[in-house]
């Protein structure tokens, strides 16, 4: 079953550890800018949002490369460049409308998350678990599971009041 | 430490050296070439000929990019054999070099028709800068080329240009028979035929007249009086080293490689001309031959011998050349290679001319004449195997081909609807 | 402060790395920069002389400009059989040595964007050169749909709209 990152903005804290680790683990130096996932912050407000690429279905990189380089992974179904087809036109980063396709200054070439080949290391190391690696088929399951709670408590309330009436 | 050589110095080998260097400033390279000059382009050849580019203008290296890169070329120097048990290469002078990893960029040698006459003054190859110079300062009224491939097509036009009477012999029944289909390859020949070259199909050479020089040919149809011929009838893998070294040759008489470039021998890579690769069109094996090809696996080889793993995606047939201030291009299946399962879409307008082979629906191959604004549309909807539903709309009507073929504007449209 | 003369002076990225980016969202087919390139580059306002070119199709109502990329690995210096074509290492742009080019219109193929094409007058080839470092066509595109920006910049900008445009959905939301 395909697993993606599902991220919790209100849990991030920025404190970027997943930026470092994602850095180390591609391009062995602990750099932020050179991450694939990156935390966009509003320091007054206390607002955290983690950016990661959403490997989405119907990808508009993939849609939008002129050379087809970009698939999907068989293995992890993430969204996959083929450097070996790139040209480097970077149409994929003015595609994504998330800004998750970065680029590389320093190798001169797009980059995107990977999902480190399915074990996400900025999961690993995410303490507050606003990052979690779940399963496509049960994303919502924790707010399903959360907003249900929250029902049967209301509708136990209206029960019990229904019987207090008679 | 023995270090990388490259025997070749084409642009697959060229490539391959400075590729790996940008990655690796440690490794030792050289490259060996029997002839004297470094890098330069052979496609240009035809216009050095007619003094359109200069010999500097063809240099695409100078000796001093190879010292700054640290490569060391070894010019004038034949290599007879290798044996990569003990890694080692023979030169033709006794001499030899040890190697830890080899390169095969042997390219490719000009077919050798064989014929009466051919080893009279005044009957050419052309593969060489020296070849070309030879043609340049022979002195001749009357020419004939025999073949019309590209190189054949360029010489004619350089020789024309020259003040030179030229008579094209080709065997098959159209020019450019592995670029252009009959239609198109006749409307060509109609333009070479307006500038004053005659053009003769479906003709065979069957000797060639002289006593101590060329002075005419003899074909299965006439006699042609000439005082220079050029043979461009088709050239063929170098593929000698590689065979005798036991590197496995594939169907198509080229050097069988994986897809990292890499020979069935250990350590060993080929690229350029002299491999067998797979064509991204037809999905076959096929001998690539061509600048953009040979370059591209160069650029691939050098990644490999870097350690970094990379891919040749496969060969493309892309054929653009100017004749008489036309453009002239091809790319992808042509009809008459579809086995009778495509079928042809022509669009006129104005000065520009476009075939569009088709298969069920969808675009396998263009081949364009003149000013075609779209020929790069076509090609990336060919790679992108296309199709073009309104197929009765495009035949019937005089189509508006400002309007690009519809899966190009989905996918385009696709693109500004993502954008925020 | 006499310690801050020993700061070394902040590093302008000046005309080094940077690209023209479009926006064919906010293209109006005006042509504007169609106009401004060619009288920048020939001295003439003709749109087919333009190095940047404004795609239209009328009927679904798209804009789209296209212009050399810049590409990373480039198809066309790739494709070139003549080394007319290169990069220029210190900005990192595609350019030419016309004296080199023999026209067989190879590059013109091989660019998927239609960025490199012939001048119809001089019968050379031309491709967008981002004007030595400030393109005209920028300065007057009215609605921003080319903007010139280092490489990298891009994806910053669109993090930071498509983040607020989440936080804001979701502070409605709540």
């Amino acid at each position: 079953m395909e697993k993606i990152l599902v991220i919790d903005h209100e849990k991030c804290t920025g404190c970027r550890l997943c930026e470092l680790v994602c850095s180390v683990k591609h391009e062995g130096v602990s750099n932020p800018y050179r991450a694939r996932i990156k935390i966009v912050k509003w320091e007054m407000e206390g607002k955290m949002v983690p950016v990661a690429c959403q490997q989405c279905e119907d990808a508009p990189c993939m849609a939008v490369c002129p050379v087809q380089a970009i698939s999907r992974d068989e293995e992890t179904g993430a969204v996959h460049i083929d450097y070996d087809f790139c040209i480097g036109c970077r149409m994929c980063m003015n595609a994504c409308p998330f800004g998750a396709m970065g680029y590389d200054w320093v190798n001169n070439h797009v980059i995107k998350c990977d999902l480190c080949g399915g074990d996400p290391q900025c999961v690993n190391f995410c303490e507050t678990g606003a990052i979690q690696y779940v399963e496509k088929s049960s994303l919502n399951a924790v707010k399903q599971r959360k907003s249900a709670a929250a029902i049967v408590d209301v509708m136990s309330k209206v029960s019990t009041a229904f019987s207090e009436m008679g | 430490m023995s270090g990388i050589l490259i025997i070749g110095n084409g642009i697959a080998g060229t490539t391959a050296a400075f590729t790996l260097r940008q990655l690796d400033s440690v490794k030792k390279i050289t490259i060996i070439t029997d002839e004297k000059y470094p890098l330069y382009t052979i496609c240009a050849l035809p216009h050095f000929i007619s003094d359109e580019v200069e010999k500097d203008g063809l240099m695409i290296k100078t000796p001093e990019d190879y010292e700054q890169s640290g490569i060391q070329l070894l010019t004038q120097k034949t290599v007879s054999a290798i044996d990569p048990k003990v890694r080692k290469a023979h030169f033709s002078n006794g001499d030899n070099l040890s190697y830890d990893s080899l390169v095969l960029a042997t390219g490719s040698y000009p077919l050798r028709l064989p014929l009466n006459g051919v080893e009279l003054p005044g009957v050419f190859f052309l593969k060489t800068l020296e070849d070309a110079k030879a043609i340049a300062s022979y002195p001749c009224k009357k020419a004939v080329v025999v073949g019309s491939g590209a190189v054949g097509i360029e010489t004619a036009l350089s020789l024309m240009k020259n003040g030179v009477e030229v008579t094209i012999v080709e065997l098959l029944d159209r020019i450019l028979p592995r670029a252009l289909d009959k239609k198109p390859a006749d409307f060509l020949s109609k333009i070479l035929g307006n500038a004053g070259i005659r053009v003769l199909t479906s003709e065979k050479l069957m000797t060639i007249k002289g006593d101590k020089r060329v002075t005419g040919v003899t074909t299965d149809k006439r006699e042609i009086p000439c005082d220079l011929v050029v043979l461009g009838a088709g050239m063929r893998p170098n593929v000698s080293l590689a065979k005798d070294m036991g590197c496995t040759i594939g169907e198509t008489g080229g050097i069988k490689v994986d897809e990292y470039m890499k020979t069935s021998i250990n350590d060993v890579y080929a690229c350029g001309d002299c491999v067998e690769t797979n064509d991204m069109f037809t999905n076959t094996k096929t001998l690539s031959m061509l600048w953009n090809n040979a370059k591209r696996q160069g650029n691939v080889v050098g990644y490999n011998l870097a350690g970094i793993a990379k891919k040749f995606p496969g060969s493309e047939n892309i054929t653009s050349l100017e004749c008489l201030g036309v453009h002239v291009s091809s790319f992808g299946i042509l009809e008459s290679g579809t086995n009778g399962k495509g079928n042809t879409v022509e669009i006129h307008r104005g000065s520009c001319h476009i075939w569009i082979t088709l298969i069920d629906d969808r675009i396998v191959g263009a081949q364009s004449i003149g000013e075609c604004p779209y020929a790069h549309a076509l090609l990336y909807a060919i790679k992108r195997k296309e199709s073009i539903p309104n197929l009765k709309t495009i035949i019937s009507n005089p189509p508006d081909i400002s309007l690009l073929p519809p899966g190009y504007i989905a996918s385009m449209k696709r693109l500004i609807e993502y954008l925020p | 402060m006499s310690c801050l003369k020993s700061v070394p002076p902040f590093q302008k990225w000046d005309k080094m790395n940077k690209v023209i980016v479009i926006d064919a969202s906010k293209c109006t087919g005006c042509r504007l920069c169609e106009l401004v390139c060619s009288v920048m580059h020939n001295g003439t306002s003709n749109p087919y002389r333009s190095r940047i070119k404004i795609k239209k199709f009328e009927k679904e109502g798209i804009f789209l400009p296209t212009v050399c990329q810049h590409c990373d690995s480039p198809p066309c210096i790739d494709a070139c059989p003549t080394g007319t074509r290169f990069k220029d290492a210190t900005t990192g742009r595609t350019l030419m040595d016309p004296d080199r080019c023999i026209v067989c219109q190879t590059c013109t193929v091989v660019c998927p964007f239609g960025g490199v094409t012939l001048d119809p007058v001089e019968k050379n080839i031309i491709s967008c050169d981002l004007c030595g470092g400030d393109p005209v066509c920028v300065k007057f595109c009215e609605t921003g749909a080319l903007k010139f920006m280092e490489k990298q910049k891009l994806p910053q900008d669109k993090r930071l709209a498509s983040a607020s445009l989440l936080v804001r959905k979701r502070n409605a939301g709540v």
